[in-house]
């Protein structure tokens, strides 16, 4: 007979990446190590695309973007040109860990998961996530916590409220303030309630990663040594650690612990104008001249005849504007596959300026979905796989860019996130061992006994 | 001199519970009277299940989502006239009695506008609602006529009327947490379950809330006829919404637009010029009682009035044409906190209602819900389909409404917000252009 803990507390560090948490800094980070040392870790495979959301709601449902509906924060609510809608908590309707552990009467302290904002109720206590608008909106659950929690730990601070600054000096200040924040709300949940699971989601590290790159990754083309931020990040990393550290203490020895990352973080060298590039090929045409740096829907686009559409972001959704399936299609339903493999040839040897390679790499949503709700991009594009951003605006005057035109933002998302699970039962296993974000909740469910639900789209790791 | 005017409203009493609309138990003899002796209109649509948006819009004959109240800290804007100031402006001495629960009603909230003495407390009985009144007439010198508004909330959970009347239907001693909010608000969330025997007792004790505060409404009357104003007094009987005892999983109000919460009491008391012993049985909105008062009183009825005078179908033929009544409903985590009750109720809905049918829309999951009034009064048998609703005028008529609310005022609020929060994921990258 195994004995299972009875308790599990999962600390999410939104964009936290292996690399710097296993190797550059391990030294630094005492507390971490200490799980890495006893306990088993590795990089995590994030969702495609790896991005916030959907990848935790895809890491604590256990099923893929294609199953959730959800492909990125903004989602066609059908196949109209003009209707995208956010996604916030209310476009998840698939059960979370803590809703399988409600049903069984575990409690769950849940705090500023994304999305969560509208809060949902659950079985336990939580918080709303980043999308929470300011501290005066309602963001508990239940909400009177609300009342509680500012008078122990302060007002809210849903996420950094200004990042679009170039005062560096600010956004670590604000950056800061957000994390202490969270670690002392966070503190006072594990503290004063009687929880069975709990999980909080911080994403200073995600921040401070998009913030400061260029200022501490060697490797960014725009790094300069012994510039006065070269630090700011790995000195965040530490200050995380210190904090983790207290949770782990208050957690108590028979917890199992959980660290784990949606997604990682790599330089950003640049960004491919997608519209752009649509334009040049001949797929898209607009209406109108563009003024400045507009995104093509503001200029007009001329849908009798576009054959092609994308939105920019990490990463690119591409769209085909299809016969009978869009208002105004013009690419007739037996050229959508011919169509799409042209698209996937030419973007794949699109090079960087001088025509060099820079490995882009391109999905169709049937490939790499188990299933697909609501409306999945026709492609889904990884330029650089994800070295370089997906730019949606137009106006650039070349398909490259150097500039991001959304402001100053230096690192993109890399595919592998970190897990670290230390459990009082556990072995110590011999080397990393990789695994795959979808594997996370039937994981978790099968410690507390629970099997795995239905379609998921990951597998119980067995050292759980 | 012109006749005086009370309004009396009661939180949360549901049309079917009195004895003038057909209940069993003698729960109302003061009104029954009152009904007897007036114009009973049998179907009275509430404009909202709870309390803040189905009175703003009762006293100002406008649609709740137009007022932007519709929250749990709605405040009147400032740009909405309540009846009171009409009637204050036409010679009127205005006076408000209302107990409400929290700080709903009052002065704060702007439901004390044109009124020239208001008092409005949390939660207050019926019996020192009335000493507030009675010490009101009593100072008051009469050369002017009165408007008195006075709103009972005794009614509204908790349900524990004091003595005698905890034993006005029952002879046994029943749980008293059966009526409290919070036990209820366990059924809601799933954590209580009511036997069939306890939800009559809870139905009893709400039952006898009503026998107590009919008792009271009794001793206004009293009051009126002491004084000797009883026959040159208007009185109109309202409520803002019914209740729910499972009729539809649900209890207390604010989760659904069905008739227990909708079908409000409304009756029109002046023996000296209204018919008596009258049957109304099409169907009006709470919002028609404003401008029938206008039109009593012989002011001309503003054009964004929302509501109809009712003073024809008093005094002569009622109107039967086909008419639609309204109603919506926001529960939304901005709203309420309802957030600790089960997801399933957290919505915002709107209703459109005809003698026989409704129509209640869900615009976020674009859902349906579609009822035979006739066939199915209790609404039971979800008829919808989008094939049933084809050509119905009923959908063009809640569709029409429904998009002129939904440019309400305060969603620039809510549109702020989201542009803000858009503006944000831009900011970090999530989203282009």
């Amino acid at each position: 007979m195994t004995t299972r803990p009875k308790k599990l507390m999962v600390i999410g560090l939104d964009c936290a990446a292996p690399e710097l948490v296993f190797e550059r800094w391990r030294d630094r980070l005492p507390n971490l190590n200490r799980l890495m040392n006893q306990g088993i870790y590795g990089p995590l495979e994030s969702s495609m695309p790896p991005i916030t959301v959907p990848a935790w709601a895809c890491m604590m449902s256990g099923k893929d973007p294609g199953h959730l509906g959800v492909y990125g924060f903004r989602n066609r609510k059908d196949r109209s040109y003009d209707n995208l809608g956010m996604a916030t908590s209310l476009a998840f309707k698939e059960d979370m860990v803590w809703d399988h552990l409600g049903r069984r009467g575990k409690k769950s302290v849940v705090l500023s998961f994304p999305p969560s904002y509208p809060v949902k109720p659950i079985v336990g206590w939580s918080t709303a996530c980043f999308l929470t608008p300011n501290s005066q909106s309602a963001y508990t659950h239940p909400p009177e916590l609300k009342v509680e929690l500012e008078k122990a730990t302060g007002p809210y601070i849903p996420d950094v409220m200004n990042f679009r600054t170039d005062d560096k000096d600010n956004l670590l200040e604000q950056i800061h303030a957000m994390a202490k924040n969270h670690f002392d709300q966070a503190e006072y949940m594990a503290k004063e309630k009687d929880w069975d699971f709990f999980m909080m989601v911080e994403m200073g590290v995600d921040r401070i990663h998009h913030g400061l790159w260029k200022y501490c990754s060697p490797t960014h083309p725009r790094f300069v040594p012994g510039n006065p931020y070269e630090n700011s990040i790995r000195d965040f990393y530490i200050y995380s650690d210190q904090r983790i550290g207290k949770l782990l203490e208050l957690a108590g020895p028979e917890t199992a612990v959980l660290v784990v990352s949606d997604h990682g973080a790599r330089d950003m060298i640049g960004g491919i104008c997608i519209n752009e590039w649509l334009i040049q090929e001949g797929y898209l045409k607009l209406n109108g001249p563009v003024e400045g740096l507009q995104n093509p829907s503001k200029v007009g686009i001329d849908w009798d005849n576009t054959k092609v559409w994308a939105e920019g972001g990490y990463y690119s959704r591409i769209f085909l504007n299809v016969r009978g399936r869009e208002p105004k299609g013009i690419v007739a339903p037996e050229d959508y596959d011919n169509l799409r493999t042209e698209l996937t040839e030419k973007l794949t040897a699109l090079g960087d300026e001088s025509g060099n390679p820079i490995g882009t790499v391109i999905y169709r949503p049937e490939e790499i979905y188990k299933k697909i709700n609501g409306i999945a991009p026709d492609l889904l594009a990884l330029f650089g796989d994800l070295s370089w951003r997906a730019v949606g605006t137009v106006g650039h005057g070349s398909v490259h860019t150097r500039e991001n035109d959304t402001g100053p933002d230096d690192a993109n998302h890399a595919r592998d996130g970190l897990y670290i699970y230390s459990s009082p039962q556990g072995e110590v296993p011999a080397s990393p061992h990789r695994a795959a974000l979808y594997d996370i909740a039937p994981s978790i469910l099968k410690l507390y006994g629970i099997e795995a639900p239905e379609n998921g789209a990951g597998k119980t790791l067995d050292f759980f | 001199m012109k006749p005086n005017i009370v309004l009396i409203t009661i939180d949360t009493l549901r049309a079917d519970h009195l004895g003038c609309y057909g209940y069993q138990r003698a729960t109302s003899p003061n009104i029954d009277c009152l009904a007897k002796n007036g114009t009973v209109f049998k179907n009275a649509i509430a404009q909202a299940p709870w309390t803040i948006p189905s009175l703003a819009s009762l006293l100002t004959s406008k649609f709740p989502p137009e007022l932007g109240m519709i929250e749990k800290y709605s405040t009147f804007d400032g740009q909405h006239k309540l009846i009171s100031s009409y009637l204050q402006e036409n010679g009127y001495e205005t006076a408000g009695f209302v107990s409400c629960v929290l700080d709903f009603l009052t002065p704060k909230r702007g439901f004390a506008e044109g009124f020239d003495h208001y008092i409005g407390l949390e939660m207050i009985r019926a019996d020192a609602i009335n000493q507030h009144a009675f010490d009101w007439l009593d100072q008051r010198s009469g050369d002017r006529p009165h408007f008195m508004w006075v709103h009972y909330c005794d009614v509204h959970s908790d349900y524990e009327a004091p003595s005698p009347f905890e034993k006005s239907f029952t002879e046994e001693q029943i749980d008293k947490h059966l009526g409290k909010t919070r036990t209820l608000k366990g059924v809601l969330k799933g954590q209580t379950v009511l036997s069939a025997r306890e939800l009559e007792q809870v139905i009893t004790l709400y039952d006898q809330e009503i026998h107590y505060t009919d008792h009271h409404i009794g001793q206004l009357i009293t009051k009126l006829k002491e004084s000797g104003q009883f026959d040159d007094t208007l009185i109109i009987i309202g409520a803002d919404h019914g209740e729910e005892f499972l009729e539809h999983g649900g209890v207390l109000h604010q989760t659904s637009l069905y008739d227990e919460l909708l079908r409000a009491p409304l009756i029109f008391h002046y023996p000296k010029r209204f018919p008596k012993n009258k049957r109304v049985q099409t169907q009006v909105q709470n919002m028609d009682i404003v401008p029938t008062l206008m039109e009593f009183c012989g002011l001309p009825l503003p054009e964004d009035f929302r509501g109809k005078s009712l003073l024809a179908s008093i005094l002569e033929e009622p109107n039967e044409e086909e008419n639609y009544s309204f109603a919506h409903l926001d529960i939304s985590s901005f709203n309420l906190g309802c957030e600790e009750w089960k997801e399933s109720i957290l919505r915002t809905v709107y209703m459109a209602r005809s003698n026989a049918e409704k129509l209640i829309y869900e615009p976020l999951k674009e859902s349906f819900e579609y009822y035979d009034l006739i066939a199915d009064p209790k609404e039971l048998n979800d008829l919808f389909t989008h094939d049933a609703l084809e050509n119905r005028a009923i959908k063009e008529a809640l569709l029409n409404w429904y998009t002129q609310m939904e440019r309400r005022p305060d969603d620039s609020q809510k549109m702020d917000l989201e542009q803000e929060t858009l503006d944000r994921l831009e900011a970090l990258g999530y989203i282009d252009g």
